[in-house]
This record gives C-alpha cells, structure tokens and sequence, in this order.
C-alpha cells in the first residue's frame, strides 16, 4: 500500500445549510460548495478502513469514474484538506517590522469626562474637575511622531478620545486648525473623528464637526430604562434625556459623515432587538454596534455566562432580521454582522486580530505610547514615547507572543484567520495578559461565525446581488 | 476546480489560481489590519475613519462610505438619498470616472 490519505482536520469545516454543503477552507477563509464524490471521499476517509490513491480510487469506482475520483482527490489535496504525507505544515513567519505602517494617531485629550458610566474601561478616567489634560505641544509631537515613524503613507488619521473628548473642545481646535495645514503642506490627506457621549453637543459644536468633516460616534445604550442603568452624570443621574435631545440636534444639523451608535451590553442588558430597533428605527442612526462587557475591572458588569450566551442568542436573533432585509435588497445598519458578513465574503484572513501596534496607536496625555486607547492608564509597559519614538524591539516582542499560536489552542481553531485570539484588551482585563486568546466565548464565537457563513450562502443563493450592492467590489480598490 | 465550487471571493480567487504555487499566494496573500472579528472591541475608534488600521482607509473603501457600512465620508449616500449615484460603478477602480457629483435640492 501507498502512504496512507488522512484528512487534515485542521483545515477542514463543514457546514450544511438546508440541503447544501459546503467546505469552509480554515487557513484561507475560502468557502467552497462541495460535490456528492467529495463528500464519499471525506467520509471514506473518515471510515475505520485506510486507504492510500490507487484504493480509494478502486472503493469509489463503482459510483463514480475513476478520473473523477484522481481529479476530486487532488482538489482536496490542492487545498491541504486531505494529506498523503507530503503536504508541509502550516508555519506563521515571525514578525519584524522595522517600520511600523502607522496611519492612526489616538490622542487622549483629556483623561476627565463629565459622565461617570458605571462600566467604564477607561482606567485613567478621572472626574471632570480632575481631568488630566494634553497640552497642544504634546499633541502636535503625537502626529509629529506618526509623520516620522511612518512617512509614506498618503492618508493619516487623529482621533480624539478621553474621557469625554468634548471636555477639551479648545485642544481639539487647535489641533484640527494646525493639523489641516500641516498636512496639506505635505501633500497627505488627514480626517478627524471621535467617540463621544453626545451630551456636550450644542449647535454651535454640530456646526464646527460639520465644517471640519470629524467623523462623530456617540455611545449610547438603547431605550431609556437600558441606557440609565449606567450611563450616569458624575452625580448619579441617568442622562437618556439629554442624549436623546443632543443626538436629534446632531442627525438633523450634521450630515458630513453618518452617524453611528455604540452599545455597551452589560450585566442584566442582553435584549440586542429592542435597543437596534430603538436606535436605529427611532432616532435614526446609521447603524449601531454592539460590545457585550465580558471582562471588565469590575466584574459586578460583566455579562453572565448565561448571558453572554443570550448576547449571542439574541445577536443571532437580529442577525435574522438582518437576512430578511438583505433579501429584499436593503441594510439594516448591524454593523458587528455587516462586518462579519465583509470578512466572510471576501474571505478575510488576520494574522494578528486588529491594528493596534501596527497601523494605529494612541498617546496617553503625557506623550506615552500606548497599544491602543484602552490601554492608557493602564499598567502594560509603554511602547515608547513621543520624544523617543516607537520601542519597535517591545512591539515586535508582544506581536509575536500573540503570532504565537500553537500553545494557546489556537492553531486547530475553525476561526483562527477571522479572530486572531480576539480583542488584547478583553484579554488582558480577563486574565491579566493581553496575548492569551479570549477564550471565555471562543465557543460562542464559532458558533456566531458559523450563523454568519449560513446567512452568507443564503444571501448568496437567493440575492447575490445584495454583496455587489452593499459589500464588494465596492471595496476593492485596497 | 471541478468538485469544490468556489463560493466565496477568496475561494473564487483560489480556484483561479492554476498551479500549486499560485495557490499557495493566494492563500498568504493577505493579512489584513482589520478590526478585530470579537464583536469590534475596537470600534470606538475604527467606526468613523479613525483607525484605517482597524478597518480600511477610506478611498480603499468607498461604497463602504456611501452604503450602510459605517465608514465616513463626503460622498453620496446610496441608502436613501441617491439609490442610483453609483449604478454604473460596480468595478470603482474601472468605472469611477462614471461617478458624478450631486446637488443637494436638486432632486
């Protein structure tokens, strides 16, 4: 007998959807509908018998031509799904960037905010009267840095975060003003945006975003009783009220950029339907996101592990809703599912799970460089500072721990190349270590993963064109 | 491929690709610096041009600007307002020059 064919389990996943099946390809996130001889060779192969070519060609010649057989058997060897022996591991090359493709500046303005969210990550958050504040030279260093460390990008990003980074509208000024003609004496592009909890706004403030085009998110968690529970003045009092009124002056006065709604699914808060419904049906957002708190400091906040499993549930629940639209052709701004459905569509692969450290980092309001916005404040040693530049040696060090796959039980994962081990921050607020994979919901991520790739081929099979309309080519000019 | 219909566009790429090598390029071709797939922890920043690192700049990604994805741009919304601005622009990188300015109050 010739070497003997084995299935290589690691790049294999099949998913049935109604009465058709597919093979989802692991290591290129393809996704391929599979023939009746393919899925007799898999469960051949999957038999107590062994079976080396000339074999399975022999077992399977009855039903099929033996030709047919040789050709399918190497499409599935082509794709490293089947093994005769020969085919090479999978190996991850280590990263050394000696440049950093930097286009993202994060600037904490100001550490203060007026609200005091009872969930809030931020664990440099101060109260307004003690907000710490960044001085406009450290500001201007921050893009001088990101100018430096990264020159030949053509277009760059500010954005400005706190706090609440409308407690420092003076510093935002003066950076837009002075930042617009920086860069336009170099010939690069910039754009502002930032995250806010909208109750600063005033018409005065809507007009400025609108004329300097600054992006606008504004975090809100639903209908009133859900966004009261913890979105809180420093005094205690619930702040829905306001945020309604500002968010309204906001969709009606600004029209620069759409406007998007960000959610905190907390303790007690799992019903994803009524909250999409509310903000994007009643006040008209764009589209609304969801970020279910699984590992924050105060774990009094975090979901249950039962409702997680609801956050999920109830993802999935809205998930539904979102392929009844997309079969009638039209969006109804879920963005966390809209960009699932992205990354599956155009088969997506991540070695590392987000930008942070590489394309984006954020200054904390002493010049430090920090991972990203979640990690100011935060004890994870800085990669650097504003005056020294990148420690690009720290940066290469912590990516590579999280490239790292093959002891933290990732490397046999169906989603490794769509989660990368998740977000670092939820890891290292979970477990002290932002490299471990967020293991928590890895189960309830697959599970979620797999919904999308099922909603995928119904999208596909029944309105195709709902991907040319909404998804690609639309984005294919990277 | 005969027996695997390609589904997707990575695997449509894959497909198109004719030998073992070719195959191997595509595979490796991309890792993107996308936002994180654990329910866009990252969106605080990357949901409105923040963090091109997070999800795409924006001239990679201009319907992603105009449809209801939530990137941020000055262009025309295909949602509501202009449904047709860009019905003869599905390829952007060939077709853009079929793209036109609008008038708002115009319509």
């Amino acid at each position: 007998m010739g070497t003997r064919l084995s299935i290589l389990d690691k790049n294999l996943h099949e998913v049935t959807v109604a009465d058709r099946h597919y093979i989802f390809h692991i290591p290129s996130t393809g996704l391929f509908e599979r023939d009746g001889l393919t899925k007799d060779i898999l469960s051949s192969l999957r038999s107590d018998d062994a079976f080396d070519d000339a074999t399975l060609v022999e077992h399977l010649t009855g039903k099929y031509h033996p030709e047919d057989v040789d050709s399918a058997l190497s499409e599935l060897k082509s794709l490293a799904l089947v093994s005769d022996g020969t085919e090479p591991g999978q190996s991850i090359q280590e990263l050394n960037l000696e440049t950093v493709p930097l286009n993202t500046v994060v600037l904490n303005v100001n550490t203060g905010c007026n609200l005091s969210c009872t969930y809030c990550y931020k664990e440099d958050l101060d109260e307004p009267a003690n907000g710490k504040r960044m001085s406009f030279k450290t500001a201007k260093d921050s893009v001088e840095m990101l100018l430096k460390e990264s020159p030949d990008q053509d277009r760059y990003n500010i954005v400005f975060f706190g706090g609440e980074p409308l407690t420092n509208l003076t510093l935002i000024k003066e950076v837009v003003e002075w930042a617009e003609s920086r860069f336009k004496r170099i010939g690069k592009r910039v754009d502002f945006s930032l995250t806010t909890n909208a109750t600063l706004l005033n018409e005065k403030v809507i007009d400025y975003l609108h004329e300097h085009n600054i992006g606008i998110a504004v975090s809100m968690d639903g209908p009133e009783s859900y966004h009261n529970r913890n979105r809180i003045t420093v005094g205690g009092k619930g702040t829905y009220a306001t945020v309604v009124r500002k968010v309204r002056m906001l969709l009606a006065g600004y029209s620069a950029r759409p406007v998007g709604a960000r959610v905190t699914l907390t303790r007690g808060i799992t019903d994803v339907e009524a909250i999409w419904n509310h903000l994007f049906n009643d006040l008209g957002f764009h589209e609304v996101g969801f970020a279910p708190v699984t590992s924050g400091d105060i774990s009094d906040f975090n979901l249950t592990d039962t409702e997680v499993a609801e956050v999920f549930a109830n993802l999935k629940s809205l998930g539904r809703r979102y392929l009844r639209a997309a079969l009638e052709g039209r969006s109804i701004g879920f963005s966390n599912m809209h960009q699932m459905l992205t990354d599956i569509h155009e088969g997506t692969k991540k070695a590392l799970p987000c930008g942070a450290g590489v394309g984006m980092v954020a200054i904390d309001h002493e010049g430090g460089v920090n991972l990203c916005h979640r990690f100011t404040g935060s004890d994870l040693p800085l990669f650097g500072d504003i005056e020294s530049g990148l420690d690009k040696p720290a940066l290469n060090k912590f990516l590579n721990q999280r490239l790292a796959m093959s002891e933290k039980g990732c490397d046999t994962c169906r989603i490794r190349n769509l989660c990368a081990g998740g977000c670092y921050h939820e890891s290292y607020a979970r477990y002290g270590d932002p490299v471990r994979p967020t293991w928590h919901y890895c189960d309830l991520m697959r599970d979620w993963v797999d919904f999308c790739i099922e909603v995928y081929t119904e999208i596909l099979e029944k309105n195709p064109g709902f991907f040319n309309r909404f998804l690609t080519p639309r984005r294919a000019m990277s | 491929m005969k027996h695997l219909k390609p589904v997707n566009e990575k695997a449509k790429l894959i497909a198109a690709a004719s030998t073992k090598e070719e195959k191997d390029e595509v595979m490796a071709m991309q890792n993107p610096i996308g936002c994180t797939a654990t329910l866009d922890p990252g969106w605080e920043v990357d949901a409105f041009g923040g963090v091109a690192g997070l999800c795409q700049p924006m001239e990679a990604d201009l319907y992603g600007c105009s449809d209801p994805c939530w990137w941020p741009a000055q262009v025309p919304d295909t949602m509501v307002t202009y449904p047709d601005w860009s019905k003869d622009a599905d390829q952007v990188a060939k077709d853009w020059r079929n793209l036109d300015s609008v008038y708002p109050g115009e319509e």
